[in-house]
C-alpha cells in the first residue's frame, strides 16, 4: 500500500517533468504566456489608471470583477467556519 | 550547464508535486493530508510564477510619471492570478480545519482508520 | 485563549513593541498598496496577524472586546458593502459596475485632482474593502479554530 502510494507521487513528478519538456525555458523573453495580455497591462497602466503598481492596477481595475468574485469566496469561507464550528446555545453567554 | 538552470524551476516543481501528492494519498493522519494539499497548492502557484520571467525584467512597478516598457517588466498577470489563488487556499484551508476541528469534537481522533472504524462500529 | 504565559516581559514586548509594529505596518502596507508592492489582501493579512499574536499571547481580554466575534462579521460585511457599494456608485453616473472613472462625487476633485483622480480613489476604496474583509475573516476563522477543546456532553 506505501508502495503504492509512493509510485503514484513518482508518476505524478514524472507525468509533470514529461509534460514540461516543450514548455519554454525559464525567462524566455518570447514564451507564449509573456506576449499575450500582460505587456498591454504594463504599457497602458500609466494612461488608463495611473498608478504605479502594475499588480494592483490589473487586480483592482482591469479585473475587478475577478476581485469581487475573491472577496466573496473569502466571506464564504469564514461563514462556513462559523457555521461549522458555532455551538448553539454557548455563544450567547459567553459574549 | 545552462539547460539544466532553463530547466530548473520545472523539475523543483515536479518534486513538490510529488512531495505534495504523497501526503495527500499516502498518509493517514487528515492533518497531514491537509498539509500534502498546501504543499500541491504551493507548487501550482510556483510554477504560474516561474512562468511569468522574463530575462531582463524587474519588479512590475512603475516609476511615477513613466511610461513602462513591456520588456523592462516581467508579467504581471500571473501575480495577480496567484494572488487570488493564495486567497482561496487560505479560504479552503480554514474551512478544512473547521471540518477537522469538528470530526476531532465528534469522533476523538484525526485518523483515517480510526474514524472509519468508529463509524462502523456505531452504525 | 491561554493563561500559562502570564509574565511581564511577554507582555511588554507583545503590547509594546510587536503589535504596534505590525497593525502600523499593516496600515503603510494598505495605503502604500499603489506605488508599492502591498494592497488589500496583504495588508488584511497582516492586519490580522497583529490581532492573533495579541490574542495568543496576552491573557487581557481588551482586543477580544475590541474586536469581539459579531463585531468581526460585520467588519467583514461592511468591507464586502464598501466593495459593492464602489461598484455601484459608478452605476449612478451612467458608467457600467466597477467602472470607476465615473464616480459622481463632487468632492473627489478637490482631494485628488486630475482626470484619474476618480479611479486612485474607487481603487482605494475597493482595496479598503478587501482589507476589511480579509482582517475579519481570518480573524474569525483563528478565533473559532482557536477554542480550547471541550466535550459537547458536558455542557449539557
Amino acid at each position: 500500500m506505501r508502495a503504492l502510494c509512493v509510485l503514484l507521487a513518482i508518476a505524478t513528478a514524472a507525468l509533470f517533468i514529461a509534460a514540461s519538456w516543450h514548455l519554454p525555458d525559464r525567462g524566455d523573453p518570447h514564451a507564449p504566456a509573456n506576449v499575450g495580455v500582460g505587456p498591454e497591462y504594463v504599457e497602458r497602466t500609466e494612461q488608463d489608471i495611473g498608478i504605479e503598481n502594475v499588480v494592483s492596477a490589473v487586480l483592482a481595475d482591469y479585473r475587478s470583477y475577478d476581485t469581487l468574485g475573491e472577496t466573496f469566496v473569502i466571506f464564504t469561507g469564514g461563514v462556513a467556519v462559523l457555521f461549522v464550528l458555532i455551538r448553539r446555545g454557548r455563544d450567547d453567554q459567553q459574549t | 550547464m545552462d539547460e539544466l538552470a532553463a530547466r530548473f524551476p520545472y523539475f523543483m516543481i515536479a518534486i513538490l508535486l510529488a512531495v505534495g501528492v504523497w501526503g495527500m494519498v499516502g498518509k493517514r493522519n487528515l492533518v497531514k493530508k491537509l498539509i500534502g494539499l498546501n504543499v500541491l497548492q504551493s507548487a501550482i502557484i510556483l510554477f504560474f510564477i516561474s512562468g511569468s520571467l522574463r530575462d531582463g525584467g524587474t519588479v512590475p512597478i512603475l516609476f511615477p510619471g513613466e511610461h513602462g516598457k513591456a520588456e523592462d517588466f516581467v508579467n504581471p498577470l500571473p501575480h495577480v492570478l496567484m494572488l487570488t489563488a493564495i486567497v482561496v487556499s487560505v479560504a479552503v484551508t480554514a474551512v478544512a480545519l473547521a471540518f477537522l476541528k469538528r470530526i476531532h469534537r465528534e469522533f476523538g481522533t484525526v485518523d483515517e482508520a480510526e474514524i472509519l472504524s468508529e463509524m462502523e462500529s456505531q452504525s | 485563549m491561554t493563561n500559562r504565559h502570564d509574565s511581564v516581559l511577554l507582555h511588554f514586548v507583545v503590547k509594546v513593541v510587536m503589535v504596534p509594529a505590525i497593525l502600523l505596518f499593516g496600515l503603510y502596507v494598505l495605503v502604500h498598496g499603489e506605488v508599492s508592492p502591498g494592497g488589500g489582501f496583504q495588508a488584511g493579512a497582516i492586519l490580522a496577524a497583529g490581532l492573533i499574536l495579541s490574542r495568543m499571547s496576552i491573557s487581557s481580554d481588551e482586543g477580544r472586546r475590541l474586536f469581539s466575534r459579531p463585531r468581526l462579521v460585520v467588519i467583514t460585511v461592511l468591507g464586502m458593502l464598501l466593495y459593492a457599494g464602489t461598484g455601484i456608485a459608478a452605476m449612478f453616473s451612467g458608467g457600467n459596475y466597477l467602472d470607476y472613472g465615473v464616480i459622481p462625487f463632487e468632492w473627489i476633485d478637490r482631494i485628488v485632482p486630475g482626470d484619474l483622480g476618480r479611479r486612485h480613489i474607487g481603487v482605494f476604496a475597493i482595496e479598503v474593502g478587501v482589507t476589511l474583509a480579509v482582517f475579519g475573516t481570518l480573524a474569525l476563522a483563528v478565533d473559532y479554530l482557536g477554542e480550547p477543546h471541550e466535550p459537547e456532553e458536558t455542557e449539557g
